[in-house]
């Protein structure tokens, strides 16, 4: 109680703050203030003796209580980056060099490590992209799982496992006592990528991060963690950030989605609007990627796929323009001399691309 | 060089491909995998087995998908025939010999024929190899001179789609798409019969997944490759193969026509797969069917 | 047939072959025990002869090193010539001080290297890192008995500790705990000398894990469900840096092992050490070579205790 009245305090003061800097913030619901604000957030890896490389340019996001946001983008677009720079989980080598991540009215840039490791778990937390590799090798599962509980609780070790084996309860129907006793090898993909969720609700954060959770599963898996994902948010009413390359994933488990391209925001808005109308060319493109029928009887086998063309140089362009001109179908001059500012199409939607300046 | 000279160039170096639909390129008969484990204080052996009973047939210029839950013995079915790893039992024979019986020279010269692509192939690799070191590896080793190997080396990474220009780039400045062309330019570099292609195009974006779905399907064309296309993601095997073979838990459940699999699943479990497909897509595929 | 029981097998495989190894070079090398005796005017040949007999040197390698079997049968690793008793009894005792001195020097060791290469992986690159590779460094260049003669002169000349020995001369009037100390005191300097010629290669080791799983996935996603640094070191990190430290272990014992015979010689620790080597040089063949199989036989169980720790820590091993 005390708590949410010091995050509502100090969320007025950040609103406030804002007002100056309002280009670069992000859409804002009229009723809702957001309890965790990104605003203009630059991460660069600095190496010895070398010009910073920009990983993340200039993210914006607003996310509220029990929202679901979905980021979309290719490999190399830093939505991973992203992911852990909410956290600050970033390598050694990585600097956040601008902006600031207001969560319940503190910011995680300025950050303390005692906070911080505070804030992991029980208020951000992220569930690892790859399951084989994120859980420890020669520690049962249910003792990995208690650890997470006992970080945050002052709580007996009886006390910590016993809620460890509640909450893998929650995520496995049957069997969860099996697994609460198993190795990590000894589980299936699905199953060690349950065991990571369960690691991510145990101490109920107000959001999760989901990060590629079902890459390198089956479909019959991929399916099952979505509706997982789904039952959790509904139940839980925690927010979720769901990152992935695949534009599939997204529907019925989030509101609104951010397409990410060469470590900027490129477009936003709500799922339904930006998959049937999108703005940004690189969203146009990826959305003719779709599989090209959907109606089982129409199938054709062996049919090419549609594809956004490389350009013959490689596609990493080093000129101060748009990041996306290279592959982009529709550019004109200046998107190679010039990078396009975000702009507010309406209330909910933004791009960034010179077809939308009036 | 183009496209047509690069076939050219191949063709030159290949020997005459025949093109026989009735008795496959590469023909396993009740293929078994047993892996036996111990304690260390137990005297019983416990048996586990990867695989059992499989029949594979794949032809020159066709492409055999095989789809299944990962643990289901894809991966070392892959493995077993290329001899990575020797099958329990069984028989496997490429263009009509017995590849099971062969060892020493003879079976290095079998193995030239069957070549394995897997997952991220190429981040086994030292990073400080450059792209025509990489590729050109297998021709050094199959005592082709420097030059040679060099100059095939550029030719075969245009024929991925990569420029020969790159060819003194590291192995870490491609991206993770790329890299997969290496491994395809360095698997083709000995003029293989057959391509097995272990969840070759997974972990990859789906522009890049389309890209090299059609470079497939184009090199296929061009040089009468047979494939073996080990994936999960049923849209590429809808789009790359002929046939599809479903496993689970190690047998071979339903093997079919792609058309057959997708419109008439016969199995219980390849229904729930492609059920899973669609459920899968059907939010982004609805979506879209409002676009004008 | 089980895996302990292979071990076992193998074992006592291995130490056969040093057994016949050790016996066919002895037997090689020039000269006897009682080769000596000769060269003394006061004994007789006739009582060489006869006490060659009674040695049983006047017969036949393979013959003697059969005898020499049949009695290890019995317990008995054959006789003394220059103590003139039991080999057995002259050897064990000082294999358990042997044993003593390795087993503390490892635990020593060990207990240096672990939190200081934790420490020096979490801290790579920096200060404290560069002085603890550094300290490694320089130590590793140092040889062992150097070390030992520095601690020798270090201790005679602040007479903190004991120089040599391995209890006071009135260690029987000592009550228990006065026992324990003054044994403790004695072991001081070895252990140390010991210790300090292993610690830098294990600190490397150490380092070198610890390194390797600070970057793996699983290490990053436990430090973003807000575990803190201690436990994520010492229990996520240490764990799964554990195999290849724990063959290291053996690997360690071993070493240890032979390191202790030259520091036993040099600081006066009554162990198998200075025994062998007196041995050696009065070609006392019994002794050398029941010295030489006890250490084959700790070495052997070192390195088995080191895969039992193994199959222990590690669950994808019990099941492979």
């Amino acid at each position: 109680m005390s708590m949410a009245q010091i995050s509502e305090t100090s969320m007025v003061k950040s609103d406030a703050d804002q007002s100056a800097t309002r280009s670069a913030s992000s859409l804002e619901h009229p009723c809702i203030s957001p309890f965790l604000r990104v605003q203009g957030l630059d991460v660069e890896i600095v190496e010895k003796e070398a010009k910073p490389i920009r990983i993340l340019d200039g993210i914006s996001l607003d996310i509220q209580k029990g929202q679901a946001i979905g980021i979309l983008g290719e490999s190399g677009c830093g939505k991973t980056t992203l992911a852990r720079s909410l956290l600050r989980l970033l390598p050694s080598n990585f600097r956040i060099a601008r902006g600031s991540i207001d969560f319940r009215g503190a910011d995680i840039v300025q950050m303390g490590s005692k906070e911080l490791t505070q804030i992991r778990g029980t208020g951000i937390s992220l569930i690892h992209q790859e399951p084989a590799g994120a859980l420890h090798p020669t520690m049962r599962i249910g003792h990995q799982v208690a650890e997470v509980l006992k970080a945050h609780h002052r709580w007996s070790r009886k006390k910590c496992m016993e809620a460890g084996r509640a909450t893998l309860a929650e995520v496995f129907r049957e069997d969860s006592n099996r697994i609460f006793n198993s190795y990590p090898h000894e589980l299936s993909g699905g199953q060690r990528q349950r065991v990571l969720i369960a690691q991510a609700i145990s101490c109920r954060p107000s959001l999760i991060i989901a990060d590629e959770p079902t890459a390198s599963l089956d479909l019959t898996t991929q399916a099952e963690i979505i509706q997982l994902l789904k039952d959790l948010k509904q139940q839980l009413g925690m927010a979720l950030l769901l990152i992935t390359h695949n534009p599939a994933l997204l529907p019925d488990l989030v509101d609104r989605v951010l397409v990410m391209y060469g470590g900027q925001v490129v477009e936003e808005g709500p799922l339904g609007r930006v998959y049937a109308s999108p703005l940004h060319p690189y969203t146009q493109d990826l959305m003719r990627l779709r599989p090209s029928n959907a109606k089982p009887r129409s199938l054709s086998p062996r049919h090419r796929l549609s594809v956004i063309e490389d350009p013959p140089g490689g596609t990493s362009g080093t000129h101060p323009g748009c990041h996306y001109e290279v592959r982009c179908g529709q550019r004109v001059p200046k998107c190679s001399s010039v990078m396009p500012e975000e702009k507010h199409i309406d209330e909910s939607r933004r791009v960034r691309c010179f077809l939308y300046e009036h | 060089m183009s496209r047509g000279e690069c076939a050219a160039f191949f063709m030159n170096t290949n020997e005459t491909i025949q093109s026989t639909m009735s008795a496959g390129v590469l023909e396993a008969r009740g293929l078994l995998k047993v892996f036996t484990t111990q304690g260390p204080f137990s005297s019983g052996k416990a048996s586990l087995r990867a695989f059992q009973a499989v029949d594979l047939s794949l032809y020159s210029g066709r492409t055999l998908a095989l789809v299944g839950e990962s643990g289901s013995g894809k991966s070392t079915l892959a493995r077993c025939l290329v001899r990575l790893e020797e099958p329990t039992a069984g028989e496997l024979r490429i263009e009509g010999q017995d590849f099971l019986a062969l060892t020493g020279s003879d079976l290095r010269r079998a193995r030239k024929k069957v070549q394995l692509i897997f997952q991220e192939a190429m981040s086994a690799l030292n990073p400080g190899f450059s792209a025509a070191e990489i590729v050109a590896e297998p021709l050094i080793v199959n005592h082709f001179s420097r030059k040679d190997a060099r100059d095939r080396a550029a030719t075969l990474m245009e024929m991925v789609g990569l420029p020969g220009s790159w060819a003194g780039r590291g192995a870490h400045e491609f991206s993770g798409g790329q890299k997969q062309r290496l491994a395809l330019a360095r698997a083709l570099a000995l003029n293989p019969k057959i391509l097995i292609l272990d969840e070759a195009l997974s972990g990859l974006d789906l522009s890049v997944q389309a890209q090299m779905t059609n470079l497939l399907v184009d090199l296929q064309a061009e040089y009468n490759l047979a494939y073996l296309f080990i994936s999960h993601d049923l849209n590429l095997v809808r789009a790359l193969s002929d046939e599809v073979a479903v496993m689970k838990n190690g047998l071979i459940v339903e093997n079919a026509t792609t058309e057959m699999i997708f419109s008439r699943p016969q199995h219980l479990y390849t229904q729930s797969l492609v059920t899973a497909m669609h459920t899968l897509q059907e939010g982004w595929t609805q979506e879209l069917a409002v676009l004008p | 047939m089980t895996y302990v029981t292979r071990r076992i097998l193998h074992m006592l495989f291995l130490l056969f072959g040093v057994s016949v190894i050790s016996f066919v070079f002895i037997s090689l090398a020039p000269g006897n025990y009682v080769d000596e005796m000769r060269l003394n005017p006061q004994i007789s040949s006739e009582t060489v002869n006869a006490l060659k007999a009674q040695y049983g040197l006047d017969r036949s390698t393979p013959v003697r090193y059969w005898q020499w079997l049949k009695s290890l049968t019995r317990g008995d690793m054959g006789y003394s010539f220059a103590y003139n008793q039991s080999a057995t009894s002259l050897i064990w005792p000082r294999a358990v001080n042997t044993l003593l001195l390795t087993v503390s020097a490892t635990i020593l060791a060990w207990l240096l290297a672990i939190p200081i290469g934790i420490w020096s992986a979490e801290r790579r690159g920096h200060f404290d890192d560069r002085i603890i590779s550094a300290a490694t460094g320089s130590l590793l260049a140092v040889p062992d008995l150097l070390v030992a003669l520095a601690l020798l002169w270090f201790a005679a000349r602040t007479h903190i500790l004991p120089t040599g020995g391995m209890v006071s001369l009135d260690f029987d009037s000592f009550s228990f705990t006065g026992k324990l100390k003054d044994l403790a005191a004695h072991l001081a300097l070895p252990v140390a000398a010991l210790a300090l010629g292993m610690a830098p290669i294990l600190v490397r080791h150490v380092r070198a894990a610890v390194t390797e799983v600070l970057r793996s996935p699983f290490y990053l996603a436990a430090a973003g469900h807000g575990i803190p640094r201690s436990t994520l070191l010492f229990r996520y990190a240490l764990r799964a840096a554990a195999n290849p430290l724990i063959s290291l272990l053996g690997f360690s014992i071993g070493s240890l092992l032979s390191a202790s015979m030259l520091v036993e010689v040099v600081l006066g620790w009554p162990g198998l050490g200075p025994l062998l080597l007196e041995a050696i040089l009065a070609r006392d063949l019994y002794v050398v070579i029941g010295a030489i199989m006890l250490s084959t036989l700790f070495l052997a169980c070192g390195s088995f205790t080191a895969d039992l720790l193994l199959y222990w820590q590690d669950p994808r091993i019990r099941t492979q």
